[in-house]
């Protein structure tokens, strides 16, 4: 099928980074433009400035249609940010697709706003904290919507229902696993412990984070009051052990006991996984559902899904019945320790290699070979559940029992793929039955890494004392004016801040921003229509912050007395990881107050510390490209540790 | 009070409001009020995703 399919993928180095997919199509082209138009209710490109060349397109593989596109960021500035991808059959465009029309980001900073305008600045002062100039943008963070505890509370007032919708579908499977033989029992049963742990790891998470941290209860009463006050310890528990433990072999059926090592203790993934699972059993199975439930009004699982807070992407999906004597597991796994976890790691920039064996333990297997079959590959952002790779791989006379060495990642498709994160693979293998010329299938998800040489694994040690980023003409990327402002019909005004700023790290921006102010009047003494108070006296929420990236942060580093990292060092510390050490926020109270006409400001800088960080590098890997070994390193880096909030007003 | 260096902003977070008002120390042409230094803690945060979100 001729497609014209863009995902935009943001920016990395010099190079806006887009997958495309033309499908049948053979040629593309794109087109840059500053505006767009309504054409018969499509909306294209308009003003173009730049258009490429026809372009054929190289692919590959056969199978794999998408590809990567990477344009010069130079091709693009502040108003040229619209792109558009067309394809066509040939290079006399018949058959022509185009893609929608996709806003990208822009690296062109905007001026620097006049910082300091009173003060005259020498320009043998600039040094290169100068040169990178920070940009300005609105507030664009949030501190989660549904906190952990109402995800919790979602999950467990779901999931008792989860298994009526999900049991019938996997009855078959588990009336199946209990006819296992016993040579395969003790695998099977340190599996299922090891569910049963993560499960277990899991309530206790949930309970460590819901009961407060007032003394603990003494008397009956008390005690019984708080275990009201938790779904889980209630008496309307809304799951029971057995419950959970029924929920075992499911998960145990789509997940491998890796997967539960890497994301056990990240229960919200772990949650995530089994919710995906649960979805394409649904969509696998959906006529049979509908058959055993025909009392279920809606049998589709999305909507208790998307009550549990659970992304639920739709995602490339070949209809398969699921077939209760094959088991799919992943083979010849090894792992190794990073981020306080037992990861499988792939190391990116080879091609890469992902083991599957299919086999059965019914006495009447069939001896013959499966003649063909499909492998399909599909790897998830573990968080977002986003679809980032799809591919199928045809396989031929496969043997139950046999491993298969099939699944191979090229350098390519590895491009499309981030590091430093946790990506789920799911892999269904998918066969013709020969009676029933229907296609049957199985599948099981599992959790793997890509890293470079090195990669971010812990926080270490702060390194001497705080350093203080007061120089406003060195650092003045880290100072920011927060807010300005005052009243001129009062005699006198007095405004109470509560407020709060972030320190945000950005993994994808090309240059650090200050973000806009918020503020949001809680009070005011002052009445519309009203004569204005002798006294203003206004409360008021503020929140402000400044999205940091780790170019800026590396250029501060000789300023205090450390060599900057190389590329290579600064990629790996690029992570989700290091991210969730590094976002910050500080909250407080503040009073502006002045007489008429007076204008307050209120100023922000940082403290900045300097932390050992904890790197892994590569050690040993094997012929899968699978990482057996790791030994660490330690860099220095720098990180903000305190903020001062510098009131003034005018004289 | 002289700063050490003409760019360099004293740390006035050991002094109280009311002190450092009387000291009329300046800056950007303004009456400096206060130096309050908090500490910075960890914060989960989601990015709201917005091609509108540029100034």
């Amino acid at each position: 099928m001729a497609l014209a399919v863009l995902r935009y993928k943001g920016i990395r180095g010099t190079r806006q980074h887009f997958i495309a997919d033309i499908g049948t199509n053979s040629f593309y082209l794109f087109k840059i433009g500053s505006a767009k138009k309504n054409s018969n209710g499509l909306v294209m490109i308009d003003e173009v400035t730049y258009q490429s060349p026809l372009i054929r397109l190289q692919r590959p593989s056969r199978i794999q249609t998408d590809f990567l596109l990477e344009i010069s960021v130079q091709l693009f500035n502040n108003q040229s940010r619209y792109f558009q991808l067309f394809s066509f059959k040939n290079k006399e465009k018949v058959g022509p697709a185009f893609s929608e029309l996709i806003q990208v980001n822009t690296t062109m900073a905007g001026e620097l706003p006049d910082f300091f305008p009173n003060l005259a600045l020498s320009a043998t002062k600039f040094n290169e904290m100068k040169i990178n100039t920070v940009g300005n943008k609105k507030f664009c963070y949030q501190e989660p919507v549904v906190s952990q505890a109402m995800f919790w509370d979602n999950v467990l007032k779901a999931i008792p229902k989860l298994l009526e919708v999900a049991t019938p579908v996997v009855k078959d499977l588990l009336n199946n696993s209990d006819k296992k033989s016993s040579t395969n029992g003790a695998t099977q049963g340190s599996e299922s412990n090891a569910i049963l742990e993560a499960i277990q790891k899991m309530i206790g998470e949930i309970t460590k984070k819901e009961v407060p941290s007032t003394s603990s209860p003494t008397t009956r009463e008390e005690k019984k009051s708080e275990a009201a006050s938790y779904p889980y310890h209630s008496e309307s528990l809304a799951i029971s052990p057995a419950m959970l433990t029924s929920l075992i072999p499911v998960i145990e059926k789509v997940l491998s006991p890796e997967t539960i090592n890497a994301i056990g203790d990240q229960p919200v993934k772990l949650f995530k996984a089994i919710g995906d699972s649960f979805l394409k059993m649904n969509q696998q199975e959906m006529e049979h559902l509908e058959r055993l439930n025909p009392g279920v009004d809606d049998p589709t699982i999305l909507p208790l899904l998307n009550s549990m807070s659970i992304p639920t992407t739709s995602k490339p999906n070949i209809r398969f019945k699921l077939h209760p004597k094959i088991n799919l597991d992943f083979v010849e796994t090894e792992t190794v320790r990073l981020n306080g976890k037992s990861r499988i790691v792939y190391r990116k920039g080879a091609a890469v290699r992902i083991p599957i064996k299919v086999y059965t333990n019914a006495a009447s297997a069939p001896k013959r070979p499966i003649p063909k079959a499909i492998a399909h590959l599909i790897i998830q952002d573990s968080e977002t559940m986003k679809v980032l790779l799809e591919k199928k791989i045809q396989l031929k006379s496969v043997k139950l029992g046999d491993t298969i060495y099939d699944i191979i990642l090229d350098d390519f498709e590895l491009q499309m793929l981030p590091v430093n994160k946790d990506l789920k693979v799911e892999v269904s293998f998918i066969w013709k039955g020969k009676k029933t010329k229907q296609l049957n299938g199985i599948f099981k998800n599992h959790y793997i890494s890509l890293i470079n040489q090195f990669t971010f694994d812990a926080m270490g040690a702060q390194q001497g004392v705080p350093v203080l980023l007061n120089d406003y003409l060195n650092h003045r990327s880290f100072w920011h004016k927060v807010w300005e402002g005052g009243y001129s019909s009062s005699k006198r005004w007095e405004i109470d801040f509560d407020m709060k700023y972030y320190y945000a790290l950005s993994l994808e921006e090309e240059k650090a921003s200050r973000l806009s102010t918020k503020v949001k009047v809680t009070k005011d003494n002052a009445e519309k229509g009203e004569e204005p108070p002798h006294k203003r006296r206004v409360e008021a929420k503020i929140k402000s912050g400044m999205e940091l990236n780790l170019e800026i942060l590396n250029q501060i580093l000789p300023s205090l007395g450390q060599p900057k990292l190389d590329q290579e060092k600064l990629d790996a510390i690029k992570s989700a990881e290091f991210q969730r050490f590094f976002n910050q926020q500080a909250r407080v109270s503040l009073e502006m107050r002045g007489k008429a006409g007076d204008t307050g400001t209120l100023w922000v800088y940082p403290e900045i510390t300097i932390h050992q960080l904890k790197l892994s590098k590569i050690a040993e890997i094997n012929n899968y490209g699978m990482v057996t070994r790791m030994e660490p390193e330690m860099i220095l880096f720098p990180h903000p540790s305190a903020i001062h909030f510098i009131g003034t007003k005018s004289k | 009070m002289i700063m050490k260096k003409i760019t360099t902003f004293p740390d006035l977070s050991h002094e109280f409001p009311v002190a450092l008002e009387k000291k009329s120390i300046e800056f950007n042409g303004q009456v400096v009020l206060f130096d309050k230094k908090v500490g910075l803690m960890p914060v989960k945060l989601e990015k709201k995703e917005d091609d509108e979100n540029r100034d």
